[in-house]
């Protein structure tokens, strides 16, 4: 009796022991890599021809079409002006605006805000001045005009990364005289039909989103162009190309894009861009191995987050991702309708 | 009777410290070489997305994205105008479970379905010699979804992405590959399922455009 339960408990030992083995065998082995074999890799290229023959007109006959059928006031010719720019960094004026008015109230008082900012929806001019949106663009490239919110500095500390680029675009649309349209207050409101500041640094520096989100500033230029006709302020330029973009946009105007490899959130459109005319590339922001680029006559733009001065308004779109194009649409301003 | 007792409680102990190890070592991380024959797995899946990106900007072929994504609704953070995009496409119930997958597809058809309108609406104005009227252009809006329609050149052609990749992470069978996409660094988010690796997330990390 006794040796058989002897017995019974080394072939349970023995038993135990193997299975003990062959798991450690398992875990420090070949595990955790994963067993990946050929057959795992999914999606092979497609190589039919795509049943959906592209039927949107070539580029040439989907700009004609779009500019017969829909401009208004759309001018297709550029404003090839020459104006001064800042030679160097150090050259660029860094001056804090005398606004909103000395005395004015502490921030937080909404009716304050209201009373004081009304009156630039009232008062703007008619006209959107072009060259007036770019000269501000232009000077304010590589600085943070105090009068307005900050979204992020290259080079700033890493819990303010760089978002400045609609920031950005909507100062210098703002310079140019499109009038602020103040709405709910609330700086996370999806309402696109508003678009505001509130100044620094006694005006409550704030924006709402459609002044900071890119996403939210194509929302709010769709709802003008789009549901409200009658006070359009901008012109989606839908369906048109990257390179015949340049046909259409002029001094004032911006484009918004987005890398399709990238797509967080709901947010589509990521980064903007603002036209400045048409001109010489400057080498200031060009990226290593760009130089050849300095001086092609090109339309120009700004941006922030990269800062980059003067560079051609398509630049590093072609190139990039791989193959896939960034989504890019432009936005014409309607500079005679923007009240 | 006693020691067979203590034989088999240490026999027990060991093989519970074994299973404990392997469950831990299971759940661990790892890093694959970015250079490694089971980093081309993952290669060939971003150049696949690449493609099926390229098919359905150029050819409205969103059904192509199911081969590569994935809806993985509680690891994503899709807000309501998301959902209801996915919504307005895909009905109600697609809008339920909105991840990355409804998400790329529904704005694919939208744009797709907006340039179809806006060229047969502009192509009808042109011939009658008038604009597009203001109904026209709010049934071009409504057909994109809300979409920029943005618009591609033909000239471009597809050609095989070449990315960097900079770090793969597995733990079981979920994957966090990092990798540079022209001039964004984004992570991708991937899970296997059935031996094949979808993407249910992207993050960026860095642009320098």
């Amino acid at each position: 009796m006794r040796n058989s339960s002897i017995k019974r408990s080394i072939i349970k030992i023995s038993f135990l022991t193997l299975v003990l083995i062959i798991m450690v065998i398992v875990s420090f082995g070949q595990w955790p890599k994963p067993t990946i074999s050929p057959m795992m890799v999914q999606g092979a290229k497609p190589t039919a021809t795509p049943a959906i023959v592209y039927p949107y007109p070539a580029p040439e006959n989907s700009a004609n079409t779009i500019t017969e059928a829909t401009s208004e006031g759309l001018a297709p010719g550029r404003s090839d002006i020459a104006y001064p720019a800042p030679a160097t960094l150090d050259s660029q004026p860094m001056t804090v605006f005398a606004y909103p008015a000395p005395g004015a109230t502490p921030q937080g008082d909404v009716n304050y805000i209201k009373k004081l900012y009304l009156p630039v929806v009232t008062s703007g001019p008619a006209t959107y001045n072009r060259l007036a949106a770019a000269q501000y663009a232009d000077n304010w490239t590589h600085g943070r005009n105090l009068m307005f919110p900050d979204y992020g500095n290259e080079g700033g500390p890493p819990y303010l990364p760089c978002n400045d680029c609609t920031n950005f675009v909507s100062q210098a649309l703002w310079y140019g005289g499109m009038p602020l349209i103040p709405g709910d207050w609330d700086r996370e409101s999806t309402n696109e039909r508003y678009w505001w500041t509130k100044f620094c640094p006694s005006g409550g520096c704030d924006t709402n989103p459609t002044w900071r989100l890119t996403d939210m500033l194509f929302s709010h230029v769709s709802y003008y162009w789009n549901w409200d006709v009658n006070s359009r302020k901008y012109q989606v330029l839908y369906g048109v190309s990257l390179d015949d973009l340049s046909s259409y946009l002029e001094q004032g105007d911006f484009i918004l894009m987005k890398d399709p490899f990238i797509q967080e959130s709901e947010s589509y459109y990521t980064h903007a861009r603002f036209i400045v005319g048409m001109g010489y590339i400057d080498r200031m922001d060009l990226e290593p191995g760009d130089e050849a680029e300095e001086g092609r006559y090109a339309l120009l733009a700004d941006q922030h987050c990269t800062d980059r001065y003067h560079v051609a308004y398509d630049y590093l779109l072609h190139r990039t991702n791989n193959g896939i194009p960034y989504d890019v649409i432009g936005i014409h301003v309607l500079a005679d309708n923007i009240q | 009777m006693k020691k067979t007792l203590i034989s088999l409680g240490i026999i027990f102990g060991i093989l519970s410290i074994g299973l404990g190890s392997f469950l831990i070592i299971r759940a661990r991380a790892s890093n694959i070489s970015v250079d490694s024959p089971e980093a081309e797995v993952f290669k060939k899946v971003l150049v696949h997305f690449s493609k099926a990106l390229y098919d359905a900007q150029r050819y409205g072929m969103v059904d192509e994205f199911d081969q590569v994504l994935i809806d993985r609704p509680n690891e994503t953070n899709f807000d309501e105008k998301a959902k209801t995009k996915v919504s307005n496409v895909y009905g109600p119930e697609a809008a339920s479970h909105t991840g990355l997958l409804s998400v790329y597809k529904a704005e694919y058809a939208s744009i797709w379905n907006g340039k179809q309108k806006l060229q047969e609406l502009s192509a009808k104005a042109k011939a009658e010699n008038r604009k597009l009227t203001e109904a026209e252009s709010k049934e071009i809006a409504k057909a994109a979804n809300g979409t920029g329609l943005p618009g591609y050149s033909n000239s471009d052609t597809w050609k095989e992405p070449v990315f960097t990749i900079e770090k793969i992470e597995l733990t079981g069978d979920h994957a966090v590959v990092r990798f540079k996409s022209g001039l964004e660094e984004v992570e991708a988010y991937l899970i296997n399922i059935k031996d094949q690796w979808y993407i249910y997330k992207f993050k960026h990390i860095h642009s320098d455009l």
